[in-house]
């Protein structure tokens, strides 16, 4: 288990994480979502024992990370952009790795056929989408306890999407592999995380199982005699409201059965209580967090 | 150990290519010259060896400038540093790793040239020579590798790592010209007095902080050796030794900037963040210091030069735009051009104004109330093929208020300052070095050369001198031997 104990972290004299606190537990799928420059990589990087906290403590297990060489042992790191040796091909960049992880060879072989990518064709060659699956499928080989993947899909086609989710599926079912992994794509999320940290500005902002924190979010759209007035709906937890005259659209948290109670009394025409995705979430907790600076300022 | 194992495989793997190509160098290098040594035309104009010894010396010191940034570029770029930096191995260990490669690269020139010892029958004599030039070699490469690697470690992108690898080696030769050329000055006003440098500290000590230099050195000495060697015989090593000024001091020095820069190189990469490559080299070590020694140095060296001048403000200018990465004129560059622009007009004015008028000053005799007088002149023995120049000097122990010496002393020191002024001295006949005590309580002190026009005078002023037993004694100093009667 990886525990973030009340972690900062400087990128100079920018502050990129404050006061994380987070647990992600083994044998999931952890997504880290957040908008560009919110400190997911910078989180990754963290993890993988690139970078060093500079507050707090940042455990596996109860060990510290940083310079840990058991502890890094466990953690395969793919980068947004991984790095290649000069001229090198996926072979030499396999017998790399294996020297430090243990590669499955079967494995390795087994989704490079899956994959169709020459493995003796020099890397600085391969298409920016063709790269990226390369070096996923070193990780996914090596198979380490957990294998973390920054902007992972970013470049991918769909059928390559899908494949990877299902390997990932496999591994975690088969290897009890963890995986954590930031991206902006998050309809692709939202379908393989069992669970997610919202990161906004350096600090956690929502984090847990992803089906309970959507579960706990309800998009409703409303409709009324009467022109709606804003006050109507102070009694709950509303993340934003669109009033139309008669219409509104409301992202409210909270209990969906006492929700729906409250708002049967106001007696509308129409109630609607429609399914929230990741991405819609994200977008309505980010454009009410902006609102509320805004408010403050 | 299975990881530092697999890692040095890894090395091999990725970089054999590499490796034979500079293998194949360094054979060729090493060996050609010695293949071509028996059909030299002039065989004795050099020893056996010669040009691979040149060819070692070279690729030793460019192996040490260049393996630091070879074995650590790595930190100088975002992706590779999140590839080596999770790499279930502790930093201090990866960094041994990778700078113990870098030495045995070094090392490796060396070694063959030991090997190449069996290829030339001719060289029997020069064996022990060459092992302890050999030995040298790699232990003053070693030690310009461990400054350059620590360096390179306050770096944070290989533009600004080679900036150091360059500015490494310059600082030394910088430094130590300095040095010598300072202490030349002092020796030589030490020396009007009798004294000599090797009474203070042999140059060797001096010279040994720049590798480049004394590699050279001991290069150019060797042939002298061998041209002893081949006319009086003896142990080459034994005339190497001397001809080279060679001193226990110089080993020991290297073996202590090894070992302390390879310390402080393995402490500076641990302390290194992840997050600093590709950043902008902030440490003071690297831009500040470099910049401000090698023009500082350049300015000292000959302020009175004008060009020297100029390349130590440009070479101010381009390191701070290279550690800015901007061409933009900054107010420390101004100052720089200002103050060095100061250094340079006061020390031609002084030239030019003859210490602003101060030392074209004359005293009427009836103005000093006494002098102290030290002569220094040559004599020409001319039967004496062994001793046929002699200097001699005649010290005054304490300042003297005789009229007619103050009088002779005056009338010498317009004289010899005129000749000086119409530029009529051709052969300096000695100098004379004279301190006033004025009436008004003032102290001057003047320095002056005589020539043979003054001969008289100072022939006159010597015997004055002898006969009121007014010197501590004559101190006569034979040229050819050095040594003081």
């Amino acid at each position: 288990m990886i525990e973030f104990q009340h972690v900062y972290k400087f990128l100079g004299k920018k502050q990129v994480l404050q006061d994380v606190n987070l647990t992600i537990p083994d044998g999931s799928v952890f997504g880290l979502i957040g908008e560009n420059g919110a400190g997911k990589s910078t989180l990754l990087r963290l993890l993988s024992g690139i970078y060093q906290c500079d507050g707090g403590k940042l455990l596996l297990d109860g060990e510290r990370i940083y310079d840990n060489r058991s502890c890094k042992q466990q953690i395969l790191f793919i980068s947004d952009d991984p790095f290649q040796f000069f001229h090198s091909t996926l072979a030499d960049m396999k017998r790399f790795y294996q020297d430090w992880y243990d590669i499955d060879e079967a494995l390795y072989y087994r989704y490079l056929k899956l994959f169709q990518l020459d493995e003796y064709k020099p890397l600085h060659n391969f298409s920016k989408g063709m790269k990226r699956q390369a070096f996923i499928l070193l990780g996914l080989a090596a198979a380490p306890r957990y294998l973390l993947l920054d902007e992972a899909f970013d470049g991918l086609d769909p059928i390559m999407r899908r494949h990877f989710k299902q390997i990932i599926a496999d591994q975690i079912a088969d290897k009890k592999m963890s995986v954590i992994i930031s991206s902006h794509d998050l309809k692709e999320l939202q379908d393989f995380c069992d669970s997610f940290a919202m990161l906004e500005n350096g600090t956690i902002h929502t984090s847990g199982l992803m089906n309970e924190a959507l579960s706990d979010i309800h998009h409703i759209q409303m409709a009324f005699l009467s022109e709606v007035k804003p006050e109507w709906f102070k009694e709950l937890d509303i993340i934003t409201m669109q009033i139309n005259s008669r219409v509104v659209k409301l992202y409210v948290k909270g209990d969906e059965a006492r929700i729906r109670t409250y708002l049967e009394s106001l007696k509308p025409l129409v109630l609607e209580l429609l399914p929230v995705q990741l991405e819609e979430m994200f977008i309505q907790e980010v454009i009410h967090n902006k609102e509320a600076v805004h408010h403050e300022l | 150990m299975s990881y530092e194992i697999a890692y040095c495989k890894w090395i091999w793997r990725h970089n054999k290519r590499l490796f034979f190509t500079y293998l194949l160098t360094a054979v060729t290098l090493l060996l050609l010259p010695q293949l071509l040594f028996p059909y030299q035309p002039n065989r004795n104009s050099f020893p056996p060896l010669y040009w691979s010894c040149m060819a070692m010396l070279l690729i030793n010191l460019a192996l040490a400038m260049l393996m630091p940034l070879y074995q650590f570029r790595y930190l100088m770029n975002k992706r590779s540093v999140d590839l080596f930096y999770p790499l279930p191995i502790k930093k201090t260990r990866l960094f041994w790793l990778n700078y113990v490669i870098g030495a045995a690269c070094i090392c490796i020139p060396n070694v063959l040239f030991l090997f190449s010892f069996l290829w030339t029958s001719e060289i029997n004599a020069y064996i022990p020579t060459y092992l302890v030039l050999t030995a040298m070699f790699a232990l003053m490469s070693l030690a310009l590798y461990a400054s350059i690697t620590f360096f390179v470690m306050k770096c944070n992108s290989f533009l600004d790592a080679c900036f150091v690898a360059v500015a490494v080696v310059l600082v030394q030769l910088l430094l130590v010209t300095s040095c010598i050329a300072l202490l030349n000055n002092v020796i030589q006003e030490i020396s009007h007095s009798g004294g000599s440098i090797n009474e203070f500290f042999q140059m060797s000590y001096i010279e040994c902080f720049s590798p480049i230099m004394i590699g050279f050195k001991w290069l150019i000495d060797l042939p002298e050796a061998a041209n002893d060697y081949m006319q009086n015989g003896g142990n080459i090593l034994a005339l190497w030794l001397k001809e080279a000024d060679f001193n226990s001091f110089q080993p020991i020095v290297y073996l202590f900037v090894t070992v302390g820069f390879s310390i402080v190189a393995c402490r500076a990469y641990g302390k290194r963040k992840g997050e600093d490559s590709e950043q902008k080299t902030t440490s003071k070590l690297v831009y500040p210091m470099f910049t401000s020694l090698i023009t500082c140095l350049l300015l000292l060296y000959d302020s009175l030069s004008a060009s020297f001048f100029w390349v130590a403000v440009v070479l101010f200018f381009v390191m701070n735009s290279l550690a800015e990465r901007k061409l933009t004129i900054r107010p420390k560059m101004l100052g720089f051009l200002f103050y060095g622009a100061i250094l340079f007009l006061v020390s031609n004015l002084m030239i030019e104004t003859n210490g602003f008028g101060r030392i074209r000053e004359f005293y009427e005799p009836e103005d000093i109330q006494s002098v102290l007088v030290e002569l220094h002149f040559y004599e020409d023995k001319e039967n004496d093929f062994d001793a046929s120049y002699e200097t001699s000097y005649l010290l005054m122990d304490e300042y003297q208020e005789d009229q007619k010496l103050i009088e002779q002393v005056t009338a010498l020191h317009r004289q010899a300052t005129k000749e000086s002024e119409n530029g009529e001295i051709n052969y300096m006949n000695g100098t004379v070095m004279v301190n006033y005590v004025l009436k008004n309580g003032r102290t001057a002190y003047r320095y002056f050369s005589i020539s043979e026009r003054e001969e008289a005078t100072v022939a006159q002023l010597k015997q004055y001198l002898k006969q009121q037993k007014y010197s501590q004694g004559e101190i006569i100093i034979d040229e050819p031997d050095g040594e003081a009667e």
